[in-house]
């Protein structure tokens, strides 16, 4: 591990690929024993490794290459050909090509065994269980035949010979309570409960490849697979239980599951996951000097009879030009997925990459949104690594490539609400003067960052972005920032570089600080509409009084609605203030005439608003004179005159009741005739229409239209006398007849309406004399109306009496007035009525 | 006479009724772990121990329980392969100098790392303060404490103050150790 940085740049992996596997050098010791000799044979247990030399010594190492001083292992004197080790790594058996085979407690003298055949020991195993006592204490030698040696009750060592081998035992490995090995000719499974071989897989004849110069390559995946892998074919094979039991057959039975050949010379093989392989591979090649290319580790898919290569990595060991296939080797720890890569000058260990090592891998390509995927994922484990580390390094590499937009994203979806992060990472983008692409995620609800964070993106924002400035502005709470700093900040920079957005914003800034005063200034400054909603918002109608022209010239229609809306800002006062621009007096007041007429009349506005109207409105003057009581007509007349505002002089004059003067000024300054009948109309006053003639006389024009319309007001013999002789009137004729019609038809119309009258009167005289004339019953629910007791009744002698009012009387109830007899209730009302009148 | 017959009969004991049991021992460097391995397999304290390269094994056999220990080097260098050898193990003896309060700290944090790797779920751990001799150690309590051991709560865990050199408590741990061989565990779950 202290290393892995010079390893990565030993190693070679190929491009875009990811890598499955990544690799670790074995150093300290190791590489001291490395120097002076070579590794012949490496055999790995879960917590140690153990190495036997071309010089025949022996060494425990550790996973990182330091050596386990222990007990002094037993050299051999020429290299070891093969190690093995018990399941619970206490005892360890060696053999070598100088005939001995030890095997030894690596905690105790006791139970070592040493065998001398004599001959080239090319393979030994030792039972898995040696360490437990009894009938465990065994180990089968390889060389031309198989052989298995026991340790008898007084400590003796019995031998017996398993099988006769074709050839060499080239290699041998003892899993459970099987033992496969390898020979020229093939592979055997050997039964060591039923001591019998449960078959062999024959090897292929091959042209040109002699079976003995290559090692077959044998690992156990588990009890039942065993992966073979023998020049350049690889077999996975199955040993199950028969389903069967037959005598004289062996209870198992081994069987190929899977067989493929690859390009490549076998050096190693184990499992991986699955049907995943790790094959380390030799090349058939050599490269341009006649020497070894490098040996590559390949992770294989197997198939029922093919393959599927999932990825290649070339391994850069040491010397490796010089090295032949049978001078590597692969040894796997099946449980731990860990595999260590043997050549003679270098030990590598291969882990398969975990969860931490692909987003490692995937930063180190720039592969970042990968790398957040997994870090996103769930269920995933990582040590190294975490969602925050990755995104961190992801977000220094967007800054880095200047991706601003997504970094402020990213930002966003990694801190969340996390406030410490938030402090310690956005200063990287305060150091790229990007803090405005942040500024949108920064947390300002249940988390709030320092103060200092959020000047430091406003004070970005006034220099790089104004319009950004005050967007934040309106957007931010002032309790984020110290808005007496921003605002101190922004008037320096007001003073340099003045703008719109900035005034605006320093309104805002004014506001949050309550300095409505200078806010107003401000947006008056501006000339911004918002002013009004602050005005009305703040309720800011003291300050404005000595600002209301200034509202006015900004928006007439706001500053009225203000104006009226609440009677926060006296009339008097605005009246006053508006007394120097008599165009918003005019507005002002005009509003207020509109809302409320009294109001004016009280506080005797209307004769300014007579001025008023009568300098901007003049439409709205008459109706005004005419409606109002509280001006002066004298002024009024005198303004009028001024303006030569003859219709509403005539008003005035007719109010004054100079109606002569009035009229006067219809004929001579309007010549209306019109106009001037329809004010004689008005005033009803038969000597204006004397006047009215008498003036009209010397004008044709004007007679014939007096001629025309003077019959319905008065006679109109009065005009035709008054017409002087040889008066030439244009249409008098059409005039006349008007005149006439016009005449006969009033005289028809009263004709009518007298008929019209005494028919009425026929018709309702009739209804009544019916009425009066209808009988009506007396019985005995009726009362004398004088004595108030029943008409008809058993007591009752006299006549009873009945009148057209339908009093009911009794005949001696009524006193006899006479003749006469009447109602005496009618007749008394009526009388009283007549007494009354 | 007698003497010999005994030796047989414990020969014969030892044969028929030897529990094993398997323990790694780990902790920072110069905590004391070799020279525990000596004292429980020896008896006898030495003084000068050189620093463990990679790792020791050992195997000491005490009243018929085999103990095999790993006893793992303590320099940093090491304490990433503490997993690999406490994989399986019956228990954990975590060793701390009792009387180096500086490294009390980097103690602590080691010992929780380890023991929240997955692999190790539910191992015992035995956390021994050793040098308990020197004036200024601490004692179980405070140990318990700064060692921030109450919050380990998915297993089992004890702790120890001892003195390989004075071989203090050595007895205790032993038996606290035999306790948690393979047979007597079962016997006792």
């Amino acid at each position: 591990m202290t290393n892995q940085s010079d390893e990565k740049s030993d190693i070679e992996t190929v491009e875009e690929v990811e890598p499955k596997l990544k690799y670790v050098r074995l150093t300290n010791d190791v590489q001291t024993i490395l120097t002076k000799d070579g590794v012949s044979y490496l055999a790995a247990h879960p917590k140690f490794l153990c190495i036997g030399t071309n010089w025949g010594s022996i060494h425990l190492l550790d996973f990182e290459g330091n050596i386990v001083n222990n007990r002094q292992l037993r050299p051999h004197t020429v290299a070891v050909n093969q190690i093995s080790i018990d399941s619970r790594g206490e005892f360890i058996a060696t053999c070598s090509d100088d005939g001995n085979v030890f095997v030894y407690g690596l905690y105790t003298t006791e139970d070592s065994q040493e065998v001398s055949l004599g001959r080239c020991v090319k393979s030994v195993a030792i039972d898995p269980l040696y360490h437990k006592s009894g009938n465990y204490r065994r180990f089968i030698t390889g060389d031309d035949r198989l052989m298995l040696h026991e340790r008898t009750f007084l400590g003796r060592t019995k031998s017996v010979v398993l099988c006769d081998v074709e050839g060499v035992v080239h290699n041998m490995r003892w899993h459970n309570r099987f033992v496969a090995w390898a020979s020229n000719i093939g592979l055997r499974v050997y039964d060591i409960i039923s001591r019998c071989s449960l078959g062999l897989i024959k090897w292929d004849k091959r042209n040109n490849i002699i079976p003995s110069t290559y090692r077959c390559n044998l690992t156990w995946k588990d009890s039942g697979t065993l992966l073979v892998g023998w020049v350049d074919t690889v077999r996975i094979c199955g040993v199950k239980r028969r389903l069967q039991r037959l005598k004289d057959v062996p209870e198992y039975i081994v069987e190929p599951l899977s067989m493929f050949r690859i390009d490549y010379f076998i050096s190693g093989i184990g499992p991986l996951n699955h049907n995943q392989l790790v094959i380390l591979c030799y090349s058939k090649e050599k490269d341009e000097n006649e020497k070894a290319m490098r040996p590559q580790l390949y992770v294989v898919e197997a198939k029922e009879s093919k393959y599927v290569e999932l990825c290649t990595d070339n391994l850069s060991l040491r010397d490796f030009q010089d090295f032949g296939c049978n001078d590597y080797a692969l040894e796997s720890l099946v449980v731990e997925n860990l595999f260590v890569i043997v050549s003679p000058k270098d030990i590598v260990v291969a882990n398969p990459c975990d969860a931490d090592d692909r987003i490692e891998w995937l930063i180190e390509h720039n592969k970042y949104s990968e790398a957040m995927e997994i870090v996103n994922s769930k269920n995933i484990v990582l040590n190294r690594n975490s969602r925050i580390s990755v995104g961190k390094k992801f977000l220094d590499h967007l800054l880095f490539v200047e991706e601003y937009v997504e970094a402020g994203q990213l930002t966003a979806e990694l801190f969340g609400n996390d406030k410490k992060l938030w402090q310690e990472e956005i200063f990287k983008f305060a150091q790229v003067h990007q803090l405005r692409q942040v500024s949108a995620y920064i947390p300002r609800g249940e988390v709030t960052l320092d103060p200092h964070i959020y000047e430091m993106v406003l004070y970005e924002y006034l220099k790089l972005e104004p319009e950004g400035f005050l967007k934040i502005v309106k957007q931010w709470s002032p309790s984020l920032y110290n808005v007496s700093a921003v605002t101190n900040a922004l008037i320096e920079h007001l003073i340099v570089n003045s703008s719109s957005e900035l005034l605006e914003a320093l309104a805002i800034l004014y506001t949050h600080s309550g300095k409505f005063d200078k806010a107003l200034g401000a947006y008056l400054k501006l000339n911004h509409k918002g002013i009004f909603q602050l005005i009305t918002k703040q309720n800011l109608y003291p300050l404005i009084h000595n600002m209301i022209e200034d509202l006015m010239q900004l928006d007439c229609e706001q500053t009225i609605k203000i104006l009226l809306e609440k009677d926060t800002v006296p009339i008097d006062v605005a009246v006053a203030k508006l007394q120097d621009n008599r165009l918003y007096l005019y507005t002002y007041l005009d509003a207020l005439e509109k809302k409320d007429t009294r109001m004016l009349a009280r506080r005797n506005l209307h004769k300014d608003l007579v001025s008023l109207y009568a300098a901007f409105a003049r439409e709205k003057l008459l109706p005004l004179l005419k409606r109002s009581d509280n001006y002066s007509i004298a002024l009024a007349l005198e303004e009028c005159k001024r303006l030569e505002y003859y219709p509403e002089m005539v008003y005035l004059l007719g109010r004054m009741g100079n109606t002569k003067d009035a009229l006067n000024l219809v004929m001579s300054q309007l010549q209306d005739i019109e106009q001037a009948i329809e004010f004689c109309k008005d005033q009803n006053d038969a000597d204006l229409w004397h006047d009215l003639i008498g003036l009209s006389l010397d004008q044709p024009n004007f007679l014939k239209v007096l001629l025309r319309k003077i019959g319905t007001y008065v006679d109109p013999r009065i005009l035709i006398r008054r017409i002087g002789k040889r008066t030439q009137i244009p249409g008098l004729k059409d005039a006349l007849v008007k005149m006439m019609t016009d005449y006969n038809l009033q005289v028809s119309v009263e004709d009518g309406c007298a008929k019209i009258v005494v028919s009425d009167c026929f018709d309702l005289h009739e209804r009544l004399y019916n009425v009066r004339r209808k009988g009506c019953g007396v019985d005995d629910q009726h009362l004398c109306s004088a004595c108030q007791k029943c008409i008809v009744g058993q007591d009752t002698v006299g006549n009873a009496l009945i009148f057209c009012c339908q009093h009911v009387f009794h005949e001696e109830c009524i006193p006899a007035d006479g003749l006469e007899m009447t109602c005496i209730i009618c007749t008394d009302s009526r009388t009283k009525q007549a007494a009354f009148q | 006479m007698m003497t010999l017959i005994n030796r047989i009969l414990d020969w014969i004991k030892s044969k028929f009724w030897t529990e094993e049991m398997e323990l790694t021992l780990v902790g920072l460097q110069c905590s004391g772990k070799t020279t525990f391995v000596h004292v429980i397999a020896s008896g006898q304290f030495n003084q000068d121990m050189i620093p463990t390269v990679g790792f020791n094994m050992r195997k000491v056999t005490k009243n018929n329980v085999t103990i095999k220990i790993w006893d793992i080097g303590g320099q940093p260098r090491f304490r990433s392969m503490w997993e690999r050898y406490c994989r399986g193990v019956n228990a954990i003896v975590y060793m701390v100098d009792a009387a180096d309060t500086d490294k009390l700290e980097a103690s602590r944090n080691e010992l929780h790392n380890l023991i929240d790797k997955p692999q190790l779920a539910g191992i015992p751990v035995l956390v021994l303060g050793n040098k308990r001799d020197l004036p200024n150690a601490l004692d179980e309590v405070e140990l318990i404490d700064r060692m921030n051991l109450n919050a380990i709560q998915d297993r089992e865990i004890c702790c120890y103050s001892i003195s390989c050199k004075e071989q203090e408590n050595i007895d205790i741990t032993l038996q606290w150790l035999i306790s948690h061989s393979k047979s007597n565990r079962q016997s006792s779950t």
